[in-house]
């Protein structure tokens, strides 16, 4: 055919033309055969449009039909279904940075590299450590990090690492302590940490499920979605993926 | 294998899945928003495990801020604790609409320079992610399950140029490394230079004397010779000072007999110091023309005179690349454009008649009524549509003084008005009540073309509104009151049958016709069509005039 030995050459169609086209002749031929049917046959004559429908209109027996759907099908195979290219290589040795196609049409380009996600990584993580010392509570440093325990068969509701590290004494304190404006300006900052560390957890250990799914990490258990999402695992906090 | 319990999440954007898991003793049942449900066959828990830092980061806010976060919006906003502790995202101590999330990711990204939606960085998470290929042939699939794809999803993900459709977008990339390990493993003979390839390549190419004694290898490797060309001139392949005595011969000799000893891995260290690198090339480029060429084959022949070039700036891929980019964007956006631009004005320079020019919507029809305009006359413009006629006023005003419909609004006097104004923006309901001051320009000799922007709608099989009928008598109108006016329609859709049909409702009898197809953009059609019968009605006097056939 020559749309597949021409590409799309001034003498050929590409894949989609020649679908199309066949599609408006199959349809014809259909048409045909209702306007036949209708008008043609006499209607004592039950069993007619049957046959015919059998003969004529089905890709089983040698015919018009079959021939044109022997393109048609061939053809609607090579029509790429998500054909775009999304990201473009800036070298090809080098496989650290690239340019993703965005915009209207992907026209526009953005340039992303290892260098540009870790340096955006780190500047959460700064952003984050300087919330923190904002709002005031006592931090956890690596030493008592290392010490954290937890349960990867804890499966009751309201468990997670909070059940297995207490730490009701220190709260208490600190919402004893607390003044009403603190207490928003608390609310205000506690959302803007979860919020970037969500980013900072979106950058790392490889590619992340969607935000929306980003948006649903458990910290507990709970009655209807036993597992959490958050736990202390091989020394590191792992995010589990749904 | 157990179910302890199935169900869905408080949360109703989109679809919830349940996988489950029996490891050793340990139970677990695992319930996360999951989009593809179809793709949860795998018992597997995928964890994300983070780098340290965060993950003490993650700690405090789980231990000490969530706690404490819980208190706070119970006793502020009335927030169930334990929903507030049970969500990581919570704002006031309610979780957040998983919907709005990407956005959310996004602007935060946006704030550390990463401008990028979440849907765009998911193809750049995928991308790179298949660009840490396992040892067999196909990237890593615990990457595509950590972003809860299948790895045909995986695959259309971070699509780029080798991207076949139903095959993973990096096959090449994978049958190259996998052939690679192939050759390396059972032939002992990479098929990659690399670094730690470079020795072995080197040696066999050697024994089999395929390479020259006095070539490098490093230097057709990419990354090694920009390390090279940073340091040496990019035609003699020496340091620019020591290029001038090169010429003049002063160390030939000396260098042709030392030895070359940098290594490939000295380069590649960035160890290679100035002196070790001034020696090495000038043997290249002394010894033969023939070797020059193998290292240089793109250089032009003759080319002896390095000390009268500019110092080039030696671009990396990367600038090339992105510099290419941006000239084809850039060819797209103008070459074309100005092209077809410059071909109607240069129609509309001819052509003293009224006329209309057809070309593609977006090819810059409306920047016509500012580049051909003369200087001292007032360009009147009818659009169709209020949208229009707003859109057009706001463009002209920066181009110049331009009035709008109603006149009135003008806050100057009328006289200031008709000998001011540069353009005059009217919607076509306003073609009655403003052929008075199309008249009176006339009068001052100011009147310019008459542009009539989306011409097409003025034919009367559409009918697009039966206001526009108004404008129909425009040019009879100003005829008859011995107004010459000159009429430019500018249309995307106008047909070739339908040219007469608007020439009579414009009331002339002549017009110019330029035609540029954007399916054939080399298609250009210039021609005059001459109305045989035109009738000029005129509402007032319900007289109807016949205009000239032979104009």
């Amino acid at each position: 055919m020559s749309y597949i030995s021409f590409g799309s050459g001034p003498e050929s169609r590409n894949a989609q033309f020649i679908v199309h086209q066949c599609v408006h002749i199959l349809y014809a031929f259909r048409v045909f055969y209702l306007h036949h049917c209708l008008e043609v046959v006499h209607p004592s004559r039950t069993a007619e449009p049957e046959r015919l429908s059998n003969a004529f209109l089905n890709s089983n027996q040698p015919s018009a039909f079959t021939a044109v759907q022997n393109i048609k099908r061939p053809a609607k195979l090579d029509i790429p279904e998500c054909g775009v290219q999304k990201i473009t290589w800036l070298s090809s040795d080098c496989c650290d940075s690239l340019s993703v196609h965005v915009g209207v049409m992907g026209l526009d380009r953005v340039l992303v590299s290892h260098a540009i996600m870790r340096s955006t990584f780190f500047g959460i993580l700064q952003r984050i450590r300087a919330t923190l010392t904002t709002i005031g509570i006592e931090i956890i440093k690596i030493e008592e990090f290392r010490a954290l325990r937890d349960s990867a068969s804890s499966t009751h509701p309201g468990e997670g690492l909070w059940t297995f590290n207490p730490c009701d004494a220190i709260t208490k304190e600190f919402v004893r302590k607390s003044t009403r404006g603190f207490r928003h300006e608390f609310l205000k900052e506690a959302s803007k940490l979860y919020r970037l560390t969500l980013a900072a957890i979106h950058l790392c250990g490889g590619p992340s499920p969607r935000a929306t799914e980003d948006a649903v990490t458990r910290l507990l258990n709970s009655s209807t979605e036993l597992v959490r999402n958050v736990q202390f695992i091989a020394g590191t906090i792992g995010v589990q993926s749904g | 294998m157990f179910n302890l319990s199935q169900g869905q999440s408080e949360y109703k954007a989109g679809e919830y899945t349940c996988g489950k898991m029996v490891a050793f003793h340990i139970m677990l049942n695992h319930i996360r928003y999951k989009k593809q449900r179809a793709y949860t066959k795998s018992h597997e828990i995928i964890v994300k495990f983070l780098p340290i830092p965060l993950a003490v980061m993650v700690a405090n806010i789980v231990l000490r801020v969530k706690p404490v976060e819980a208190e706070f919006a119970q006793m502020e906003c009335n927030a169930d604790a334990m929903i507030t502790r049970s969500t990581m995202y919570t704002v006031n101590g309610v979780p957040i609409e998983p919907l709005k999330m990407a956005s959310i990711l996004s602007d935060t990204f946006e704030e550390f320079g990463l401008n990028i939606n979440i849907a765009d960085l998911r193809h750049v998470l995928e991308a790179f992610s298949h660009r840490f290929p396992e040892p067999d042939t196909a990237w890593n699939a615990m990457y595509a399950v950590q972003a809860n794809h299948s790895i045909g999803t995986s695959a259309r993900y971070g699509r780029d140029e080798n991207c076949f459709v139903g095959i993973p977008a990096d096959i090449c990339q994978a049958n190259c490394d996998a052939c690679n390990n192939w050759n390396t493993v059972v032939l002992h003979s990479p098929s990659i230079l690399s670094t730690a390839s470079h020795t072995k390549i080197y040696q066999q190419l050697q024994e089999l004397d395929l390479i020259r004694c006095d070539f490098h290898l490093e230097q057709s490797d990419k990354t090694t010779k920009n390390v090279i060309e940073c340091q040496l001139d990019p035609f003699t392949m020496q340091s620019p000072s020591e290029s001038a005595d090169q010429i003049e011969g002063n160390h030939i000799a000396d260098l042709k007999s030392q030895e070359c000893d940098v290594s490939p891995q000295a380069l590649r260290a960035g160890n290679c110091n100035d002196k070790q690198c001034d020696k090495s090339p000038p043997e290249r480029h002394f010894d033969s023309q023939e070797t020059e060429e193998t290292i240089f084959p793109d250089q032009p022949k003759g080319d002896t005179s390095p000390q009268t070039q500019r110092m080039k700036h030696p671009r990396t891929d990367e600038e090339i690349h992105q510099n290419k980019l941006e000239a084809q964007k850039r060819l797209r956006a103008t070459d074309f454009r100005m092209q077809m631009q410059t071909q109607a004005l240069q129609f509309l320079g001819t052509c003293t008649t009224s006329a209309f020019v057809i070309m593609p919507t977006g090819s810059g029809k409306t920047s016509l009524i500012w580049s051909h305009r003369d200087d001292d006359r007032c360009t009147v413009i009818f659009a169709p549509y209020k949208l229009l006629v707003t859109q057009l006023e706001s463009i002209c005003q920066e181009k110049g003084k331009t009035v709008g419909w109603p006149l009135h609004a003008f806050s100057g006097s009328i006289e200031a008005l008709l000998s001011t104004a540069k353009f005059a923006v009217f919607p076509y309901e306003a073609a009655p009540e403003v052929q008075g001051f199309i008249r009176s320009l006339y009068a001052r000799g100011r009147l310019g073309a008459i542009w009539i922007d989306e011409a097409h709608t003025l034919g009367s099989k559409g009918r697009f509104r039966i206001r526009f009928d108004d404008f129909w008598n425009l040019g009879a109108n100003l005829s008859s009151q011995g107004v010459a006016h000159r009429f430019i329609g500018l249309t995307a859709t106008l047909r070739q049958e339908d040219v007469h049909d608007v020439m009579k409702r414009m009331g002339v009898n002549r017009i110019g016709l330029f035609r540029k197809s954007c399916y054939r953009c080399d298609a250009c059609k210039s021609f005059m069509f001459i109305q045989m019968r035109t009738r000029f009605t005129r509402n007032d006097t319900g007289k109807a005039c016949n205009g000239n056939s032979k104009l």
